[in-house]
């Protein structure tokens, strides 16, 4: 279980990739959230003719001076979003030398805060089983998000995840934000499920997977039996060698491409983020190079 | 299947306890991981199902098991019985001078060797050999299975120079056959055995045999005419030789070269040496020049007889004598084997018989004669004549009664003893010229024999000193006696001196194979007989006479030792001319007698097999070894 992984010394980091985010890019996700509808904003969209019953306050007199008919001016409209992330809970994203429960809450943490920077609510769920619990919902403004993020040391990881049945029962809105997936993805549970249900809710889908140097590049040399951290059950005996690895790189590549072909298949976002990559090189790198940010 | 060395069997021990090691050691290491997903994942994506990969973590452990079942067997050295293979063996091997004979590389016999090891490594482990090698004598050696042993017995085989003695190889071999019929009897020679019904003949004589030639025969008269003549032989064809002649004398070797034509094979072609300048020598050589396929029988060395049975001889005469002893000196010189020192009774006495000191002898010398003169102590080596002693001598073995003076010339009687010895003394003597007239009564007590003798009493007789050398007695003085000029007297001192100097060798040539006699003189203390190669043996030395078997070719050396004085004498063993002969027909070996084909159980303990299997299966358990290792990194 990751403690106090959102400190004060993460808060001034993010504080400072804010800074950054600022400078490089233009807000998440495309940015400033305009929907399709004509609403109140201030930016002008279009025209139409004057219908009865209209806001007359909204005539372009201008143009009626012009073309002696009435036109009403029309404005496109501005929601706030509301991101969803949800982090994989499993045991396995704690456990061993590996930092992944770490990376996962860092990245959880500055998704979010670049979120309520963009005046987006935040809400943030943990995957345990085959259930999806609450650490904070709804979250906006700065003030409430450092109220709310240090709830985030208290997630405890263990036992197994089921992301499509944690997922589908819930609340996830409809086209209104982002929904965020970090987790390991080491499972043949069915997590594509979660992915198309989003998708059909019309909302942004990220999937984060996050893999230790180990997991990718094993470093097991020899006669080894391996139990699996989130089940004893499994084991995996061996005589580990040159082959074995292999075999192994390539089941990594397999599992990985698996993930990303499927996200990239329905217009959703994926990401393979190294545990021991630091948050910023993430965001300001992987994430711009993806276009995922701009 | 049966092992030599059963103990060896503990060894399989070791497989349990490799197997418990094993277990012990390789132990999966049990690791917990964040998850199983993708290791198991990967079982699909390795690429070669090799089923030995199944048994890649235990390959090395079933390696390393048969290294210790294996080695557990090689130490208890199995013996596989393998019925009716193996056989029964006769090896006679010819080891005569032929076969020194060197047709090409190597000898005869080195190639007789070689085969019959062939034949001995060929043959089935369990096979029973005898191995009979024939030389101028037969040896049989024990039976044995063992090949290394009946090649060892090879080994020791010794090549000879003379003729084999096939008649005793074959009653050996035909007493073999008679036991069991089946043995397979095998001779190696290089003769041509006509008739060898039951014998396989390997002949080892190669079908174009190297030019081989032989000095054939060796005379001399140098003496006389002053020529050294022979002949030599070529067994081939004609050829064209030259012979050298080299005489050792006293002064500058006497060496010559003569060209010889030989016509044809096995012609003799005669060489004849003019030596008119050489005077007295020791020995002379001839020898053929030209290189052949035979070196042995290319030269022969005669030894002078004379030369090696030469003497010292001192004479002491006695005022008495009154020119007796002139007249023996000049005997002794003309039979030109001994050389003489002549001592008055003056200078005697003032040497060994000084007043105040106690009367010494003199040594060294190989005869003393002592005329009218009595020295008191005689000397404790060498043949003593006592030539008319009127007194007695402590060490003699007579005692003196007095002199007896005849009234007239009355003639002597000569002994009619058959014995050998008082034959040869008085061969030659015409027995009637020789009269008495003035002699001195002796009365001899020891071993004596009497030759001459007046009435009962001796006049010349032999016998024993008290140091047990020749002794002879005159029992009357030369210078008052009529008999220094009868031809019987001159006769007698000629005999006297082959009595006294007895030829340790009668003749200095032999062929090998032959018997040299060998002659021993009383009182001596040892005889040594060097062979060419250096071998060393003793002759009887209380017989009168030694036999030596030459059985080398080259110079034996015969060492008589006498009251710690050493004599050498040479003899020379020439190679037997029929041995020279490149091509030889045997007549028959055969062994009478049906054969029968019975086969015995015969046995495989080769280890061959076995070092091989434990080198390849440690070199797999390395390889097994250094391949995890890579694969593991």
């Amino acid at each position: 279980m990751a403690k106090f992984v959102i400190n004060e010394q993460f808060l001034q980091q993010v504080e400072t990739l804010q800074i950054l985010i600022k400078n490089n890019i233009a807000g998440l996700f495309g940015g400033n959230h305009q929907t399709r509808n004509f609403g109140s904003s201030c930016e002008f969209a279009d025209h139409r003719d004057y219908m009865a019953g209209d806001d007359i306050t909204k005539i372009d007199w201008n143009a009626y001076a012009r073309f002696e008919k009435l036109y009403l001016k029309l404005f496109l409209d501005e929601r706030q979003m509301h991101t969803r992330i949800y982090i994989d809970a499993s045991r396995s994203m704690d456990y061993g030398g590996g930092h992944k429960a770490e990376q996962a809450l860092k990245l959880a943490a500055l998704i979010a805060y670049v979120s309520v920077c963009d005046m987006d609510k935040v809400s943030l769920y943990v995957i345990h089983g085959g259930t999806l619990e609450e650490v904070f919902t709804s979250v906006h403004g700065k003030d409430m998000y450092l109220q709310e993020i240090g709830k985030l040391n208290s997630i405890v990881f263990d036992g197994d995840s089921r992301i499509s049945e944690a997922i589908l029962p819930s609340a996830v809105g409809y086209g209104d934000g982002l929904s965020v997936i970090i987790s390991d993805f080491l499972t043949d549970d069915n997590y594509e499920d979660a992915i198309d249900h989003l998708c059909g809710k019309r909302r942004d889908v990220f999937c984060i997977q996050v893999l230790t140097r180990d997991e990718l590049n094993p470093k097991i040399r020899g006669k080894a039996h391996l139990f699996d951290s989130e089940n004893v059950q499994k084991f995996y005996r061996r005589n580990i060698d040159k082959e074995i690895i292999k075999a192994y790189k390539r089941a990594v590549e397999y599992v990985t491409s698996r993930i990303r072909d499927y996200c990239e298949a329905r217009g959703a976002n994926y990401l393979l983020a190294s545990a021991d990559a630091s948050v910023g090189e993430i965001f300001l790198g992987r994430l711009s190079d993806m276009g995922v940010v701009k | 299947m049966s092992f030599l060395y059963p103990l060896g069997l503990l060894g399989l021990i070791g497989i349990p306890i490799l197997i418990i090691i094993y277990i012990i050691k390789n132990k999966y290491t049990e690791q917990t991981v964040s998850s199983t997903y993708i290791w198991t994942l990967s079982e699909k994506f390795l690429k070669r199902k090799n089923p030995i990969n199944k048994l890649a973590g235990i390959i090395s452990l079933i390696l390393q098991i048969l290294i210790v079942l294996f080695l557990s067997f090689g130490i208890a050295h199995p013996v596989f019985t393998m019925p009716g293979m193996a056989e029964r063996y006769t090896f006679i091997i010819d080891c005569s001078g032929s076969m020194r004979i060197s047709d090409g590389e190597g000898t005869r016999f080195d190639a007789a060797k070689s085969a019959m090891t062939d034949m001995v490594n060929s043959s089935v482990e369990g096979s029973t050999y005898t191995f009979i090698s024939v030389g101028n004598v037969t040896t049989v050696y024990e039976e044995t299975t063992d090949k290394d042993r009946v090649l060892t017995m090879l080994s020791q085989a010794k090549l000879g120079y003379t003729q084999a003695d096939f008649d005793d190889a074959l009653s050996n071999a035909q007493e073999i056959f008679d036991a069991n019929p089946s043995v397979k009897t095998y001779l190696f020679t290089d003769k041509d055995f006509e008739q060898h019904d039951n014998v396989e003949v390997v002949n080892v004589a190669a079908d174009a045999s190297g030019e081989n030639y032989a000095v054939y025969s060796v005379s001399e008269s140098i003496d006389d005419e002053g020529l050294v003549t022979g002949s030599v032989i070529s067994f081939e064809g004609a050829a064209e030789l030259t012979v050298r002649l080299t005489v050792n004398t006293a002064g500058t070797p006497f060496t010559a070269e003569q060209n010889v034509s030989v016509a044809g094979a096995l012609v003799e072609a005669p060489f004849s040496f003019d030596c008119s300048s050489v005077g007295d020598y020791s020995e002379y050589t001839v020898e053929i020049l030209q290189s052949d396929s035979l070196p042995d029988d290319n030269g022969v060395t005669v030894y002078s007889v004379a030369s090696e049975n030469s003497y010292e001889v001192l004479i002491v005469s006695g005022d008495a004598g009154e020119g007796s002893g002139f007249y023996l000196e000049n005997l002794l010189i003309s039979t030109g084997i001994a050389d003489v020192t002549y001592l008055s009774e003056d200078d005697y006495t003032a040497a060994y018989l000084r007043e105040g000191v106690a009367p010494a002898a003199p040594s060294g010398y190989g005869l003393y004669v002592f005329d009218c003169f009595n020295p008191q102590v005689l000397p404790d080596d060498g043949t003593v004549w006592l030539i008319g002693l009127d007194s007695a001598l402590p060490d003699a073995s007579f005692s003196v009664q007095g002199d007896v003076t005849l009234d007239f010339d009355a003639p002597v009687e000569y002994s009619d003893s058959t014995s050998t010895t008082v034959r040869q003394i008085l061969d030659g003597l015409v027995m009637g010229d020789m009269y008495v007239h003035t002699y001195i009564k002796c009365s001899p007590y020891r071993n004596y024999t009497t030759l001459i003798s007046y009435s009962g009493n001796p006049l010349v007789f032999t016998t024993q000193t008290a140091h047990g050398n020749r002794e002879v007695v005159f029992a009357f003085s030369l210078a008052q006696s009529d008999a220094p000029v009868t031809a019987d007297m001159i006769m007698l001192v000629y005999n006297l001196i082959e009595y006294s100097f007895p030829a340790v060798v009668d003749d200095a040539l032999y062929s090998c194979g032959d018997t040299a006699l060998i002659n021993i003189a009383a009182n001596t203390d040892s005889v040594r007989v060097e062979s060419p190669s250096g071998k060393i043996s003793y002759l009887d030395n209380s017989l009168p006479t030694g036999e030596v078997l030459l059985d080398e070719t080259g110079t034996y050396k015969i060492i008589t030792t006498t009251a710690g004085t050493s004599r050498t004498y040479r003899i020379y063993s020439a190679f037997p001319i029929e041995e020279s002969n490149t091509t030889q027909t045997g007549t028959a070996f055969l062994l009478t007698g049906e054969k029968t084909d019975e086969g015995y159980d015969g046995v495989y303990d080769d280890l061959l097999i076995l070092v091989i299997i434990l080198a390849v299966l440690f070199l797999a358990d390395w390889v097994v070894y250094c391949y995890e290792q890579y694969q593991l990194r």
